[in-house]
């Protein structure tokens, strides 16, 4: 046993020695990689802006030719008036944004009697470069680009619910939105120097909209092939397929599936991800029940046909109870309360006041508001009459349709933006980037508790109850402890007790069958070609076998009590936000369950990790709330 | 309390009448501030709910929406205002979390 305890612990002295040293080595590195993207934005930027410039005195040439043109040929005089941004006889239409009496909206009502022709919508424009369905995955855009996907998604709910305002309603919050991305326009097509760098980076680039990617792990994967097992509980349904085995003494495939009972049976029951959220909150039971996770287990060798999964009787091998009664992760607990107190009474006063002082500068001070500027109001006025007359009849079956046909129109109208013209007038363009500059300080102390809240302690407890076909059924009891540490590194921690259900006969055996420790720390590492971030995991296992083991087919094996200690590198690579992730782990051990010789195994995996195509797909529901 | 424009978020209130806008947050801690246009200093909401006296011939309000819970798990709030001569009014949609945007409404009040 001390020998086994000896190796553990020099396994385990490695791991931490060698997380440390990639720590250390990656932080150099991340300096020299952070330096490089920043002057890589810095091109990009300067390679858009140049090119804008060029487009757009192209632009002005062109117009002037038409100009001169129109002059002379009256046949071209109808296409000249299509393709003005001004129309030159505004017509009247009945849009769900003008049907409501009373006040008229600002860019609203306004907007719903101006009618550009549709033509100065769909013609010269640069949508079609864009890839279907852009807002699929907000967080790998600029916040320029989810700015239009927000205000795509606010102006697609509002029609869903039957709300008269369909178009941009600034009042009604869509000027959260719509500012970034006039900004963002400005940024890219302008020549004003008004624009703060900080902001231009702030709303352009894709890596500065990232903050909260690095926010806490993702141990939402588990499978039998690992040496330490973490905590996660999934919310809706996790599903795994490992190859290979860590020290147990058979190979094999097996497919976990792991549900949350209450985010299965929202699911089912057609509630959406959030809506999901919505009932059970203030529901104790349903609280208690998401804190919980059941597993099974199916071991496809088993069985008339093996590989294949048939979901059997026969192939289960497994089946899990988890509940994770400490979870220090989630930034609403209450240890946190006075950090957001504090934040909220300083940051959120301040970033209050500077956009409200901002927006002041921006808007009339009439009852329904508007712009000052005379020709972003005419714009706006313009690109609501375009929004009114999309033809999309949006529905929850077919929202992400209906918000990418608005998304189109809205960022075709921001490429029409008249920024040379809006230019002229520096107010406009100062309040319009100082209202960003709000967020910088903002989002940085927010973040910097956000990385202490993912430090937490999560405490999860499982039992498993393994079934063998002909040898005793086992059961096991682990604690599971995660925290985070310095560096971003996750420490897990592992304790557990296995039984027989009943006990088998034959020298040396007892109740107890054996009883293990283990330590695993992760590092997330970088983006790996595109594919998001991956954890490098290395682990080290002590296990204590209190009797000889009993073979698969029941028989007890001499002399096989004893200690096994055991290592393990394992590296999971995500498939960029698809809920899917392959690991694959290399493990040493002194020895495995059943036979007394040295092993080194590789394994593999697949994972699918369903919360996060759910919570895409279908986050929020039409039920009632 | 009249609402004079769901689109525009205007509201008629009698003269003296106390307007009390309540929330609801939905996966999310409750976090709002606010802030009048006629006045300097913005606020932060205690509880659920705030009320204020409308004095002046107009005024504007401004409430923003701050997100406070796991990552990716996003987070509503559900907005109702009512008057304390009569007149409630929910402000639907709920006001969805979007990205690390804090998403604000507009409200004015007018004699």
């Amino acid at each position: 046993m001390r020998r086994g305890l000896m190796i553990a612990f020099v396994a385990l002295s490695i791991s931490f020695f060698a997380a440390t040293c990639v720590s250390a080595q990656e932080s150099a590195e991340d300096q020299k990689i952070e330096a490089a993207r920043r002057k890589q934005a810095e091109l990009k930027r300067q390679i858009l802006e140049e090119l804008e410039k060029q487009n757009r005195s192209l632009e002005e040439q062109l117009n002037e030719l038409r100009k001169e043109k129109v002059g002379k040929s009256p046949v071209l005089s109808a296409e000249s008036q299509v393709n003005s941004e001004a129309p030159s006889s505004p017509k009247r239409i009945e849009a769900a944004g003008n049907a409501e009496g009373g006040l008229p909206s600002p860019g609203v009502g306004n907007a719903a009697k101006l009618l550009t022709p549709l033509t100065a919508v769909t013609s010269t424009t640069p949508v079609g470069s864009q890839t279907d369905k852009k807002c699929f995955d907000p967080s790998n855009l600029s916040r320029a680009d989810q700015a239009v996907c927000f205000l795509a998604r606010n102006i697609i709910q509002r029609r869903i619910a039957g709300d008269t305002s369909s178009v941009i309603a600034p009042n009604k919050g869509d000027e959260t939105f719509l500012l970034p991305a006039l900004v963002g326009r400005i940024a890219q097509a302008g020549q004003s120097a008004t624009i703060d760098a900080a902001v231009k980076s702030f709303v352009l680039d894709v890596e500065a909209s990232n903050t909260d990617k690095q926010l806490g792990s993702d141990p939402k994967s588990s499978g039998t092939t690992s040496l330490g097992v973490k905590g996660g509980i999934p919310s809706v349904l996790s599903w795994a397929v490992e190859n290979g085995a860590a020290v147990s003494s058979r190979d094999g495939t097996t497919v976990t599936f792991r549900f949350n009972p209450v985010g299965i049976s929202e699911a089912l029951s057609g509630q959406g991800f959030i809506s999901g959220f919505r009932t059970h909150e203030d529901d104790s039971l349903a609280k208690f029940f998401k804190k919980t996770s059941v597993g099974f287990s199916f071991d496809t060798t088993r069985g008339t046909n093996p590989p294949t999964l048939i979901g059997s009787k026969q192939q289960l091998s497994a089946v899990s109870f988890r509940y994770q009664f400490v979870n220090q992760r989630d930034p609403r607990d209450k240890r946190y309360k006075q950090m957001w107190d504090e934040f909220f009474a300083k940051q959120g006063l301040d970033f209050t006041k500077q956009q409200t002082d901002q927006l002041i500068k921006l808007e009339l001070a009439t009852a329904e508001g508007g712009f000052k500027n005379a020709t972003l109001q005419r714009w706006l006025d313009e690109t609501n009459g375009a929004l009114a007359r999309t033809t999309i009849v949006a529905t929850e079956l077919n929202k992400l349709d209906a918000e990418e046909e608005v998304r189109k129109v809205i960022e075709q109208r921001l490429s029409e933006l008249p920024v040379s013209e809006l230019e002229t007038d520096p107010a406009l363009v100062q309040a319009l980037s100082d209202f960003l500059v709000a967020y910088l300080p903002y989002l940085k102390e927010k973040k910097r508790i956000m990385d202490e809240v993912s430090k937490g302690t999560l405490v999860t407890f499982e039992y498993t109850n393994y079934r063998e076909p002909n040898a005793p059924d086992l059961s096991n009891l682990r604690f599971i402890a995660e925290k985070g540490t310095i560096g971003g590194i996750d420490i897990t921690a592992n304790a557990s007790l296995t039984f027989y259900n009943k006990e088998p006969a034959g020298p040396n055996i007892q109740k107890i069958r054996d009883f293990d420790f283990s330590a695993q720390l992760d590092k997330k590492t970088r983006d790996l070609m595109g594919l998001g971030p991956g954890t490098l995991s290395f682990t080290g296992k002590y296990q204590r076998l209190m009797s000889n083991a009993v073979a698969f087919d029941g028989t007890v094996l001499p002399n096989t009590k004893g200690d096994i200690a055991a290592g393990q590198i394992k590296f999971i690579i995500p498939i960029k936000d698809s809920g899917v992730k392959i690991p694959f782990s290399i493990t040493f051990a002194n020895r495995t369950e059943l036979v007394r010789e040295r092993e080194v195994r590789g394994n593999f995996g697949f994972t699918l990790d369903l919360d996060t195509l759910f919570a895409k797909f279908k986050p929020f529901s039409a039920g009632p709330r | 309390m009249q609402q004079v424009s769901a689109v525009s978020n205007v509201y008629k209130c009698a003269d003296p009448e106390t307007v009390t806008l309540t929330f609801v947050a939905h996966n999310t801690d409750m976090r709002i501030t606010y802030r009048f246009d006629d006045e300097d200093q913005p606020r932060i909401v205690q509880g659920n709910s705030f009320s204020f006296k409308r004095t002046l011939p107009l005024r504007i309000l401004r409430v923003f929406f701050h997100f406070i819970n796991e990552s990716g798990t996003g987070g509503s709030y559900d907005v109702q205002l009512s008057g304390s001569n009569g007149g409630t009014f929910p402000d639907p949609p709920p006001v969805l979390q979007a990205g690390d945007f804090v998403p604000f409404r507009r409200y004015a009040f007018i004699a």
